[in-house]
Order: structure tokens, then sequence, then C-alpha cells
């Protein structure tokens, strides 16, 4: 077997086998295996260990694939046709989209890389038209594992529930920042109709995406908006996380007009530090799931080991280890951010309020963007602020979601009926 | 006539899904044959094929031909075998999945072709089952090196680790998998 001494590495042979040696390294072997004729062996084997899968014998695909595929193909859009779909609503958010796809971008680069090549372009991008359905679900946070690149970034997703049944819970998605193009309401709904089961608040539903010709993967985190309505308004204003450029009478007007009166958009983005507390201390969301295998980092870079989920919510930095702005604070910089505070959507629990010891709901205009480092928020004196409510009483803290979240929110409510 | 990958892209973004279904026919085993390697099921793999190839054709226009269309479908492909394999948690056993579906699984085992001889089948399947066995690190190494040919730098860059990382993973899995196949052919021996 290979030499285990510290001058003859154990994977060196492996490598010299495989021509991936340095020229010093083969030397290296050269003159071992003329000492040690057992090395010989070794790498005979491994010849013999090639040999043997390579002459599996070939696994033809499912005679149906390709007609699977074609059937589910829809004509690709052009970019002509792209733009057209562009509207004067979707230009409007556009700008401020890229702002915080910069910060998506330097994010990134502690999270999950999936490839490091990725491109540095930002491109422009039509934003899909919103629908014209009634909104029953709601878009509210996004996760992405992706690229240490910057990508096209969508603004949101509407979930409509129409077809599911009305006794089900409604539920909100987290919407990816880091998208090239938003899947359609169809595509959405029958993610969620593939899982084959009525996903849970708190539960991660992932799907794969390409964005800059980098394969991501989209984390998305389950919420029942009709639970989680009244505190999600108000943890939103009490962590500062504010509407990026305000919503004027047209744009008002536009969302109205697609989503019907009883829905209201309020544009959002926040770093990724503010997006995991607002999910932890979201009341509805008890224990969520850790997936198994968070796509992480631990011993190595990228390295698709789990790692300590705490490490998902360090405070953003770049590579050179400098603490990123808050997207909110860069966009404002870039003039993108109004002074006008959280538009409050619909009434906020007045006993929920002085619970919170909340400013009332025209406060302080300024952001705040609290640390992690900070002391966390208590949402209750009386209640240990590590320790959020659960669903059921079980009184156990909410776990890490065990992947970052960043970007951009823009939720899309429909008032209760 | 055969059309090179940049026609047939350019036909089907100009609306000749024909066009793409002869990309698909032109890769399908080859992509197929590594996921199924990758993750020990013909199911897994079929459907992880399909969505990289939906999803091929969703970015088309994204594509930019800086690399090989195979190499890009690759990529997609095996980022949506790392997110199946952590969907399922573990690798489902014929059983399980007969159980689950209620019918028999696809045999993609090099012993169900009966125009192998017999021995050299056998020899297939011990393969087939110790490559199966592999921690899912280092079988997808040795797979993207061994059934791929990729080089370290493109394993690595696939997987997004360093260089020593995938020679480390490398040299771990061969030893493993050696050790195993001595094992199940001195089992086959006694």
């Amino acid at each position: 077997m290979s030499d285990r001494t510290s001058e003859f590495p154990d994977d060196l042979l492996s490598a010299y086998f495989d021509g991936e040696a340095t020229a010093d390294e083969r030397a290296l072997v050269e003159r071992r295996l003329r000492e040690t004729p057992e090395l010989n062996q070794t790498l005979t084997e491994y010849g013999e260990l090639r040999e043997a899968l390579q002459s599996l014998p070939p696994v033809p695909a499912p005679v149906d694939l390709k007609r699977a595929v074609l059937s589910q193909l829809s004509p690709l859009p052009t970019p002509r046709a792209e733009a057209a779909t562009m509207t004067r609503f979707s230009r409007r958010w556009l700008v401020p989209a890229a702002v915080s796809t910069a910060l998506v971008a330097v994010v990134a680069v502690s999270t999950l890389a999936l490839n490091r090549n990725a491109g540095n372009d930002v491109a422009a991008t039509a934003l899909p038209p919103m629908s014209a359905e009634k909104t029953d679900a709601v878009v509210v946070m996004n996760s992405v594992d992706g690229p240490a690149a910057p990508a096209r970034t969508e603004v949101s997703h509407e979930v409509s529930n129409t077809d599911t049944d009305a006794a089900q819970p409604v539920l909100a998605m987290t919407a990816p920042a880091v998208r090239s193009d938003a899947p359609s309401v169809e595509m959405m709904r029958q993610k969620l109709q593939g899982l084959g089961k009525v996903v849970a608040p708190g539960e991660l539903i992932e799907y794969l995406d390409v964005v800059n010709e980098q394969p991501v993967i989209v984390s998305y985190t389950v919420v029942d908006v009709m639970d989680a309505l009244d505190d999600m308004q108000v943890l939103l204003q009490r962590e500062g996380m504010r509407p990026v450029g305000a919503l004027d009478d047209e744009a008002k007007n536009r969302i109205m007009s697609q989503v019907g009166d009883d829905t209201i958009a309020v544009y959002l983005e926040a770093p990724t530090e503010q997006l995991d507390q607002f999910i932890q201390e979201l009341p509805v969301l008890f224990e969520p799931p850790v997936p198994a295998e968070p796509l992480a980092v631990t011993d190595q870079p990228g390295s698709l080991l789990p790692r300590p989920a705490q490490a998902d919510f360090a405070p953003a930095s770049n590579s050179e280890g400098q603490a990123l702005k808050p997207a909110a604070s860069m966009a404002k910089e870039e003039g993108y951010v109004s002074d006008e505070p959280l538009q409050v959507v619909a009434p906020v629990d007045k006993q929920l309020r002085q619970r919170l010891q909340l400013p009332p709901a025209s406060g302080d205009p300024r952001p705040r963007q609290q640390s992690r480092a900070d002391t966390p928020p208590s949402r209750d004196p009386g209640r240990p602020a590590e320790a959020p409510a659960t669903r059921g009483g079980q009184g156990e803290k909410n776990k890490p979601l065990g992947t970052a979240r960043r970007g951009i929110i823009l939720i899309l409510q429909s008032g209760p009926d | 006539m055969e059309l090179d990958d940049r026609t047939l892209i350019t036909r089907t973004l100009a609306g000749d899904s024909d066009a793409f279904g002869q990309l698909i026919l032109k890769y399908q085993d080859r992509l197929y044959r590594t996921l199924v390697h990758m993750l020990g099921s013909a199911h897994d793999a079929r459907d992880v094929a399909q969505d990289a190839f939906l999803l091929a054709y969703r970015k088309l226009q994204t594509f930019r031909q800086e690399s090989s269309f195979y190499s890009w479908l690759f990529r997609i492909a095996y980022h949506a075998a790392v997110s199946s394999r952590r969907k399922h948690h573990a690798h489902r056993s014929l059983d399980h999945r007969r159980e689950e579906t209620g019918r028999e699984p696809v045999d993609d085992s090099p012993a169900s072709d009966p125009t192998q001889p017999l021995h050299r089948t056998e020899q297939q399947q011990i393969v087939h089952d110790a490559l199966n066995q592999l921690a899912p690190d280092y079988r997808d190494v040795l797979v993207l090196k061994e059934l791929e040919g990729l080089s370290y730098e493109e394993i690595a860059t696939l997987l997004n680790c360093p260089i020593g990382t995938i020679r480390s993973r490398i040299h771990r899995g061969r030893e493993e998998l050696r050790v195993r196949l001595v094992r199940a052919l001195e089992q086959e021996g006694d």
C-alpha cells in the first residue's frame, strides 16, 4: 500500500496515476517505485480499478426521456419579447434589485458557491409581469445558495393557491433574490403539488435554477401568511426593514389593478442576518426543519459537508472580512430608498404592538440595522429572546434554518376576506 | 447529417424544439449513465436528467457557449443530483423503492444485460455494488474522474472544492473501492 511517511503523502501515488502530480512529485514517486516494489502493485491495482469502472456496461437512458422532456417544453421567450414584457412597473423595481444583487454577490462568498468561475456582470432582465390572479398566498423571503457572483435579480414570486383546498393554510414562500427570471405561478404551483404533500410552515423547499450559466439552489421557507400577517409587519417595522422606494400612486394603482383592492405590496430588502432574525422570530414558524446536509462549508471552502448552522448567521462580510453594509443602507446611499416609513398594510394588533413595545406605526423612519451581535430583541420580556414562541406551546427555540437568507423581499398579501 | 451543438442551440432558440430533441438524444445516454452511478438509482437518475434537460432548455438563451453544451448541461445535472440526494437523505434501497412504488424497480445493474457473459456480468455487478456503497463524496469524484474523464481541476471547479480535497477524495475513494472489491471477490471465491 502507499507509503504513509510525511515525505510521501497518501494521495500522491493516486495523483501520479492520474497524471496530476507535479514534476517534483513525479520524480519522488518514480524514485519510490524503484525502491518499493509493492507500490508498483498498487499502481497496477489502480489501473485495474479504472478498467473495471470504465468497463461497466452502458446504461441507456429511458426510451421515453426525450419525449418526456419535449412534452414539457414551452416556447422560449425571445429577448425582444422579454423586453416587451418589461413593464414600467418592472423597470421601476429593476434598479433597486440590481443594487441588492451586488450585496448578494458578496455575501454569497461565505456560503456555498456552486461554481467559483461565475461571471461578474449584472445583467438587466425583464421582470415577470405580475399575475392578474388574486393572490391568496404571499412571497415573503428568500434564500439562495448560489455562485459567488452576482446574478440577475427577480423581485417576486406570486403563488396562487386557487386550486388548493380552502381548508389548507395559505402559504407564503421565500422569494429568491438571485434569480434570472421568476417562474410562473403555474410552475410554482406544480412544484408545490409535486411535493406530494401539504407543506408545513417552516419547511424548506428547494429547487435548482441557473443564473448566469451557473447552477444555484434556491430555498424557500414556507410561511402561513394568514397566521403571520400581523407579526410579520410588526417585526419588519421593528427591524427597520423598509420599502426600497416609496410606492407611488402609479405603482399602487398598477398593483391594485392586478391583484385586487385587498392586496398591497411592500418592497423590501435586507441583509442576511436581518432576514434570518426575522424568520427566527416569526412566531408561526415553529421548529423549522434543519436540512440534514445543509449546503454549507465545513472543513473546506465550498465543501458539501454539513457545518454548524450558526456559521450561516455570521454577520455578512465580504471576502476581505469587511462588514457589509445592509442592503437598505446601500440602496439609500444610491438614492433608491425613500425616507418614508414602512407602510403598515393592515391594522396591527394593538396588544401585540404594546407587548413588543413598539413605537407607533409611523415611527422613526430611520432604518435600524441590528447586528446579530447585539442583544437579540425579546418579543416578550417574560420570554427569552433566544426562545421565541412556538406553536403548540412546545417552547423549544426555533432552530436555525441552515442556509443563509438574503436579498429582496416583496410582499404581496391579500387582506382577510 | 448530425448537426453541431451550436447549430442545434441556435435552432432551438429560434423555436425549433426538434433541435433540442436532437441535443437530448445526443447526450442523454452519457448523462444518464453518470447519474445512475452517482445516485445509485435509475429512478432518481431519470428524474434528475429530465430536470436538467428542462432547465437547460429554459435557460438556453443565457448560455453563452463559452464551454461545451454538455459541460454546461452536466453542471446543471450534477447540482440537481446533489439536490436530489439531499432531499432523499439516504440512498434508497431497491426494496424500499419497491415498497414505495409497488413496482419492480428498473434493473440498471450490469447483470441484467443478457448479452454479457455470466462471469463478466458477475464481476460488473460486484463493481457496481461496491461503487454504490461508497460515501457520496468518494463516489462522485470517482465517477467524475473515471467515467466522465474530468481532470482534478475540472472536478474541483464543479464541486467548488480545492484541488487538494479532490485529490484526497479520489485517493480515499480508490482505496475504499479497492478494499471492498477485494473483499467481495474473496467472498465470491469462498
